[in-house]
């Protein structure tokens, strides 16, 4: 009977552990979302009268200090790689583009509310953000980077050493825009009917990482996750609960491999960690529209209308009024 | 136009096996991060640890929980109820609409401009064209040395040929090896009355909305180059409604440039096609347009002198630049900004023809230096053999070899090695193409040149205009060349006066994506009238060549070799002043 009551209990202490972990997390989302310091405003050129350009601001910024973008092409002549600690990014609260590749090489830096070109970020907090590709590189001490609520069309995550957490983000590509917001699929005016490649890229390592992607939304017509075949072995792997769907295969095999078309198989490239149901299914979207797209940047980002994800249990919570992901309320 | 989607330039993370160029990790190094770490420890410690000291808490709270006291039993419990009044809902709520889903193929909808089709503008050749001898001088001008054009009350001699009828027939007749002058001078009117009976009602030309603009400077062009102005009696109205429509664009559209789409060539070509208007009427409001189009090319151009769609100029970090293993730039790289030849070439010719027309916008004279540069940069690797590519670093070919020519001639390099290296590569391995203007599939030219066929008016106008440069118009290669497409042309031109593109006239039995060609790449942009205002555009600056002579630009602080120039031009009996 003591022997019983025992493990009850412990099983009861495991889910609350596992639930106080969750908490945290949610923790730094929130605070990331709240968090203030001294502004400094870009535009492009420093066009808008009291703002700054972004060579400009890179030089006067400090830790800590926030970094307001306002929407536009702002087309540096060269990269603008910000290298201070602590640096909060963010738009201005319309959804407007912000045309500019975002370069962050400091530690714990947070990029909210906005629409960006691309995002590359060390470790910190990503939330609230529409990017074409994120992506998170590997080499400061803390080592853990946190990706909630955005929409993308593409990862790249350097995992060395890394505890990288991706919640409720939409990866989507395999789309494109037509006249009047209609679309067709990517790619079709080349000689390629369908994009080959992953939305997901992982980068080469020589050290263990953790990854573990929570009620994300996963939309490709090529394949899912791709990188070097024996790094990916030292990637922990945690899918949980996610809506998955691809053309092709769950992970881009070398050639003469099979297809990977369910979790499980994934388990011959990754060290797999525990899993959660994930739901392999295609789900209806609708087009958010990002009217300024080019090479570099996709037309746009999706949102479930219908069936599994549609009462946003997966991926972002993408406004259509407000143009980028916004928190969803309780 | 070019396949340029079909060269993107690889964002950092789309190249589809950059990976595969990757080291991989020794083995040693594998077995080493393998080895348990204190970190793995502490990731798998930690847990049972915290689990033992918080079960120790409980187990010792457990006696506490056990022998607590049982809450009192309550016997009895009273139950209060109140009637409440239920109101009934106004509306039941309708079930939400059906999703608009993502579906393969969607058919577009796109509202048609309404045509104007009620002028007509007749042939009236006897009229029109002198078949007479005129004493005009019509030699080229020494075009290394043209000065801008600042006075409104003089016509720039560059422009003199092709001023009157007479002009032009002597120009054709003298470099025209042979043919019939009168007949290339019909074709050019009949292209022109054709293209003037097909202008929209609102200037413009251009069936779909992202045509509109580029197709609207490329026909003004057209008529700019057969020496027609606003003043002209025939065609004035329809240049005068056309620069009233690109001033409007430029007025409300260039925010910060004006595009269509993407791969949209608009801003440059209206750019170069007001640039142009300028020079010969000094009209104000075109010098603001001018100066607003140009200073924005001036202010968008990337460090190594080119231009890329959308004016996209950050330098792209490729996976190359980037350390493997963390992903960050390496130090002391330098990643290269997107460049395409193709689009790079109209922006030159913008920005040349902006010079000629007295242009003083500050940065003009160093954007055009840098420009040198920038073609030189699209030279072929293999700088033995030379040629220019569309992409830097990439394998050269004719079309891009011809922009790459003509405008380091017009930007004042013309006498560049890169720029004879690249004439002897075309020579060398289009020597089928520069003596045959194949309009159906011709083994003989399509081996050597897939795109000959498919981007075939795109690559003749600019082999036309390097070839008659380099040769001054004379002499064997010019002669061949000259006689192959002028006939060709004049055969292929439908007799309402308009062309189509040789791959939709004569390419359906080849492969879809290789007979998608020209500027239409996209399907929906398949209709025939807009194909035929392309073709019919390109098709009458390439037979104009004979007096649209494009001045060249050089700085004086340039070298320049007088010497060498003297005696060529002399050899070829033109006059230098």
């Amino acid at each position: 009977m003591n022997k019983t009551l025992l493990i009850i209990i412990s099983a009861l202490f495991l889910l609350a552990g596992q639930s106080v972990f969750a908490d945290k997390i949610d923790k730094e989302i929130a605070d990331a979302r709240k968090k203030t310091g001294e502004v400094v405003t870009c535009s492009p050129l420093g066009k808008v009268p009291g703002t700054l350009t972004i060579e400009e601001a890179a030089k006067k910024i400090r830790s800590g200090m926030v970094l307001r973008l306002l929407p536009g092409k702002y087309n540096p002549i060269d990269n603008v790689v910000f290298e201070q600690d602590r640096l909060i990014i963010e738009g201005n609260n319309s959804g407007g583009y912000v045309d500019l590749p975002l370069y962050l090489y400091g530690k714990d830096c947070i990029v909210r509310s906005i629409n960006i070109r691309n995002v590359e970020a060390d470790s910190g907090v990503i939330v609230d953000t529409l990017a074409n590709t994120i992506t998170i590189t590997s080499g400061t001490k803390r080592d853990s980077a946190i990706i909630a609520n955005c929409a993308v069309n593409r990862l790249m995550i350097y995992d060395n050493s890394q505890d990288v957490i991706v919640r409720n983000t939409s990866v989507v590509n395999g789309v494109q825009v037509k006249d009047e917001g209609k679309v067709i699929q990517l790619r079709t005016y080349t000689t390629h009917t369908v994009s080959v490649y992953n939305i997901i890229e992982f980068g080469k390592m020589d050290k263990k990482g953790k990854i573990t992607f929570e009620k994300c939304m996963f939309f490709s017509d090529g394949h899912l996750f791709g990188g070097d075949e024996a790094s990916m072995k030292l990637i922990t792997l945690t899918l949980n609960d996610n809506l998955i769907w691809c053309a092709r295969s769950l992970y881009r095999m070398p050639k003469g491999k099979t297809e990977v078309k369910n979790v499980d198989g994934l388990k011959d490239y990754f060290g797999l960690g525990k899993e959660i149901k994930n739901v392999l299914a295609k789900p209806p979207l609708k087009l958010v529209p990002n009217e300024d797209y080019g090479w570099d940047r996709r037309p746009g980002i999706f949102i479930i209308t219908s069936g599994p994800g549609s009462k946003k249990e997966y991926g972002c919570n993408m406004s259509e009024s407000a143009g980028i992901p916004v928190p969803l309320k309780d | 136009m070019s396949d340029e989607h079909k060269h993107m330039p690889e964002g950092e993370h789309e190249h589809p096996a950059h990976y595969e160029h990757m080291e991989l990790p020794a083995y040693d190094d594998y077995l080493k991060a393998q080895k348990i770490t204190v970190k793995d420890i502490k990731d798998h410690l930690t847990g049972p640890i915290v689990s033992v000291i918080v079960h120790i808490i409980i187990l010792c709270t457990l006696p506490s929980i056990v022998f607590m006291e049982h809450p009192k039993q309550i016997d009895s419990i009273e139950v209060q109820v109140e009637n409440m009044e239920i109101k009934q809902m106004d509306k039941i709520p309708e079930p939400p609409k059906p999703p608009d889903e993502v579906l393969d193929d969607l058919e577009v909808e796109i509202d048609r401009p309404d045509v104007d089709t009620q002028v007509n503008v007749t042939v009236d050749s006897a009229a029109s064209v002198s078949t007479t001898d005129v004493d005009i001088n019509v030699d080229i001008p020494d075009l290394t040395s043209i000065k801008p054009n600042n006075s409104a009350l003089k016509l720039p001699k560059i422009y003199a040929a092709r001023a009157t009828s007479g002009g032009r027939i002597s120009a054709i007749k003298k470099y025209g090896s042979g043919t019939d002058a009168k007949k290339i001078e019909d074709a050019i009117e009949k292209a022109l009355n054709w293209l003037a009976n097909n202008q929209n009602e609102d200037g413009s030309w251009g069936v779909y909305e992202t045509s509109k603009y580029s197709f609207t400077a490329m026909a003004t062009l057209a008529f700019l180059a057969h020496g027609d102005t606003p003043a002209s009696q025939k065609y004035g109205q329809v240049i005068v409604k056309a620069l009233k429509k690109m001033l409007e664009w430029v007025d409300k559209k260039c925010n910060p440039y004006i595009t269509s789409g993407w791969y949209s060539y608009d801003h440059s070509l209206i750019a170069y096609t007001i640039a142009e208007a300028y020079g010969i009427t000094k009209m104000p409001k075109l010098k603001d347009a001018m100066e607003k189009t140009i200073r924005f090319i001036i202010e968008n151009q990337n460090k190594r002198g080119t231009f890329y769609y959308g004016y996209d100029r950050t330098p792209v970090i490729q996976s190359y630049d980037r350390d493997p293993i963390s992903g960050k730039l390496l130090k002391g790289r330098d990643p290269e900004p997107p460049s395409n030849l193709a689009f790079s070439g109209w922006n030159f010719q913008a920005l040349k023809s902006a010079f000629s027309a007295g242009c003083e916008l500050p940065g003009l004279q160093e954007t055009i230096d840098k420009a040198i540069l920038g073609i030189k940069y699209h030279e072929n690797p293999n700088t033995k053999e030379g040629g220019f590519s569309e992409t830097p670093r990439g394998k050269p070919d004719f079309g891009m070899t011809g922009v790459g020519i003509l405008c380091l001639g017009l930007l004042g390099a013309g006498d560049s090695k890169e720029a004879k290296k690249a004439m002897t590569w075309m020579q060398k391995y289009n020597a089928n193409g520069m003596k045959t203007c194949a309009w159906r599939y011709n083994a003989d030219v399509h081996k050597e040149y897939q795109k000959a066929f498919t981007h075939a008016l795109y690559t003749w106008y600019y082999q036309t205009q390097v070839i008659f440069q380099d040769s001054k118009g004379k002499g064997g290669t010019w002669n061949r060349w000259n006689r192959a497409f002028s006939n060709a042309y004049l055969q292929e031109q439908n007799s309402d006066g308009s062309w189509l593109t040789p791959a939709e006239k004569y390419g359906s039995h080849l492969d879809p994506n290789k007979t998608n060609a020209e500027w239409h790449y996209v399907k929906e942009y398949s209709d025939v009238k807009d194909l035929k205002i392309y073709a019919t555009t390109q098709n009458c600056l390439t037979l104009e060549v004979y007096y649209r002579y494009l001045p060249t630009y050089r700085l004086s602080k340039s070298s320049e070799k007088k010497k060498s120039i003297v005696d060529e031009e002399e050899d070829l009996g033109l006059k230098i002043e």
